[in-house]
C-alpha cells in the first residue's frame, strides 16, 4: 500500500517521486502522473520539468511555501511549475508575470482554473509596469526564474519594490544565458556575490542531472 | 481577499486581450509561413528520396535521365506502368522531344524487376502527396512575397522577400530586428560560428543568413565578407524604415549599395 508522507508543507513524498495536492481534481496540466490515495488526488512534481522539484529532491533544506504565502513568480512561462506552487499555497495569492506572449497563452488557461493564479503581461526588467496591480499585497516570497544576463539586478529591483522586509527569495541562475565562455564557479561566485549585499543565502542547489549548469539559490533579506 | 478576487478577474481580462492583439500581428503569420516552408522543403526531399529509392527498382533508368523533381514525380504519378512511357505521352509533360526518345527506349528496354500493380498504387499516390506539398509551398511562397512586401518594404527590395522572411524568423520581430546594430545583421544566423569565435578563437564568421542573397553570391570570394559589411549596413537602414515610417528608400539604398561594390573592384 502506498503512503504518502508530508515532507514539506504541501509537498508529499510517495514512492520515490514527489507529488503535490491537486487542487483541479481530475485534471493535469503538462500531462503529468495522477495518483489518488484515501480519497486525495496527488500530482506528480517532475523534476525534468520544474526546477523547484529538482532542487526539492537534490536536498533542499528550506521550504518557504505554506498555506497563506502570496509569490511574485517572474517568468511563469507556461506555469508548470506554478500549478504546484498554487496547489501547495493554497489561500494564497501568486502572480505570474511574463513577457511572451505565446507562452501567456497557455498560462492564461491555467489561471482560469486555478482561483489563486493572477497573469500578467509585462517585463519583469521593468517592474514599476505593473506595480499598481501588487503594490498592495506584501510578497512574502519572490521566485525568479528568467534566463536573461543580467537576472540577478532585475531580482533585486523587484525584490527592493515588492519583496516584504523578511520576505525570502528563491533565484535559478542559469550559467549559460550569463556567460557563454567563463567557467561556472566563476560566474557564481560573482553573481552571488552581488546578491550577497542585500541577501543572506541560505543554500545554493546544483540542479545536476535534471539540468545542466544551472543552480537553485534561496536567500532571505538582511 | 474581495480585493484579490477583483484584482484577478481585471487582471485575467487585461491579459487576455493583450495577448490576443500582440499574437495577432502580421510579423507572426509570416514567420509561421516560412517555418512551415522550410520544413516541407524538408519532408517533400526526405519522402522524394524515398519514393525514387523505391520506384527504380521498377524503372532505374528513369533515374538516371531525368534528374528534375518535379518532372520526375509528374511522370511516376501521371503515366506509372512502363508501357505507358511511349514518347507522345512523355512529351505532354515534359517538352523535350529528344528526351522522351531516350525515355521510351529504356523502358522498352528496362531492366528493372517486376513489381506488383499494389506496389506500384501506392508509389503512385505518394507521387501525388509530394507533389500537393509542393504545391502548398507554392502558395505559402505567394503569401509571404506578399506580406513582406507590405510589412517591410525595403528590407524585402534589397535582400529578397524570402531571405526577409528568414531574418523575421530568426530575430523574432521587427521591432528587434530594426534595433540591431548593422554588425549583428550580418552575422545573424551563424550562431555557432560565432560562438565557437568568442569561446576558443577561431575565424569569426563575415555573413549569415545574407550570405544567399544575390549581392553576396555574385561577388568574388575574396570581396564576399566586405559587400556582406556593406549591406548589411544598409539592410540596418532599410530595417529602421521599414519598422518606422514604411517610407521606400529601397532604390536608393539598392543604388548606393550597388556604388560601393563597384568601388572596392
Amino acid at each position: 500500500m502506498l503512503k504518502a508522507l508530508e515532507i514539506f508543507k504541501g509537498v508529499y513524498k510517495i514512492g520515490n517521486k514527489i507529488f503535490t495536492k491537486n487542487m483541479t481534481p481530475g485534471k493535469n496540466t503538462y500531462g503529468e502522473e495522477l495518483i489518488k490515495i484515501d480519497g486525495v488526488e496527488y500530482r506528480e512534481w517532475n523534476p525534468y520539468r520544474s526546477k523547484l522539484a529538482a532542487a526539492i529532491i537534490n536536498n533542499l533544506n528550506f521550504f518557504p511555501f505554506d498555506k497563506n504565502s502570496k509569490v511574485l513568480y517572474l517568468g511563469s512561462a507556461e506555469g508548470t511549475t506554478i500549478s504546484h506552487i498554487s496547489d501547495i499555497v493554497e489561500e494564497g495569492a501568486i502572480f505570474g508575470i511574463d513577457i511572451s506572449a505565446k507562452a501567456m497563452q497557455k498560462f492564461v488557461y491555467l489561471c482560469e482554473q486555478r482561483k489563486n493564479v493572477v497573469p500578467i503581461l509585462a517585463d519583469a526588467e521593468k517592474p514599476q509596469s505593473y506595480s499598481d496591480y501588487i503594490k498592495n499585497f506584501s510578497i512574502d516570497i519572490l521566485y525568479q526564474d528568467i534566463s536573461q544576463k543580467d537576472q540577478v539586478s532585475i531580482f533585486l529591483k523587484n525584490s527592493r519594490m515588492y519583496l516584504k522586509p523578511d520576505g525570502c527569495g528563491i533565484l535559478v541562475l542559469k550559467i549559460r544565458s550569463i556567460s557563454l565562455d567563463e567557467k561556472t564557479e566563476v560566474v557564481l561566485k560573482r553573481e552571488t556575490a552581488k546578491l550577497n549585499k542585500e541577501f543572506e543565502i541560505i543554500q545554493e542547489i546544483n540542479l545536476e542531472p535534471y539540468d545542466k549548469d544551472h543552480y537553485f539559490i534561496i536567500c532571505k533579506r538582511r | 481577499m474581495d480585493n484579490f478576487e477583483e484584482l484577478k478577474k481585471k487582471l485575467l481580462e487585461k491579459t487576455k486581450t493583450e495577448v490576443k492583439e500582440k499574437l495577432s500581428s502580421d510579423e507572426i503569420n509570416i514567420i509561421r509561413a516560412y517555418s512551415l516552408t522550410e520544413s516541407i522543403d524538408a519532408t517533400s526531399n526526405l519522402l522524394y528520396e524515398q519514393l525514387r529509392e523505391w520506384y527504380s527498382l521498377y524503372f532505374p533508368e528513369l533515374t538516371t535521365l531525368i534528374k528534375d523533381q518535379e518532372i520526375y514525380l509528374k511522370l511516376v504519378y501521371e503515366l506509372c506502368t512502363k508501357e505507358k512511357f511511349t514518347k507522345e505521352e512523355i512529351t505532354e509533360f515534359y517538352k523535350n522531344t529528344k528526351k522522351a526518345e531516350e525515355i521510351e527506349k529504356a523502358a522498352k528496354n528496362s531492366i528493372g524487376s517486376k513489381i506488383e500493380e499494389e506496389a506500384l498504387e501506392e508509389i503512385r499516390l505518394l507521387a501525388l502527396n509530394i507533389l500537393n506539398l509542393k504545391e502548398e509551398k507554392k502558395y505559402l511562397t505567394k503569401y509571404i512575397e506578399k506580406t513582406t512586401d507590405r510589412i517591410m518594404p525595403n528590407t524585402s527590395y534589397i535582400l529578397g522577400n524570402m531571405l526577409a522572411a528568414k531574418m523575421l524568423l530568426k530575430a523574432g520581430s521587427l521591432k528587434k530586428l530594426a534595433n540591431m546594430p548593422a554588425s549583428t545583421i550580418q552575422i545573424l544566423g551563424a550562431d555557432k560560428a560565432i560562438f565557437l569565435h568568442i569561446k576558443k578563437k577561431t575565424k569569426s564568421p563575415k555573413y549569415g543568413i545574407i550570405y544567399n542573397s544575390k549581392l553576396i553570391m555574385d561577388a568574388p570570394r575574396r570581396q564576399r565578407g566586405k559587400v556582406a559589411r556593406i549591406l548589411a549596413n544598409n539592410l540596418a537602414i532599410a530595417l529602421k524604415v521599414d519598422y518606422y515610417t514604411k517610407r521606400f528608400i529601397g532604390e536608393e539604398l539598392k543604388k548606393r549599395i550597388l556604388k560601393k561594390i563597384i568601388k572596392l573592384k
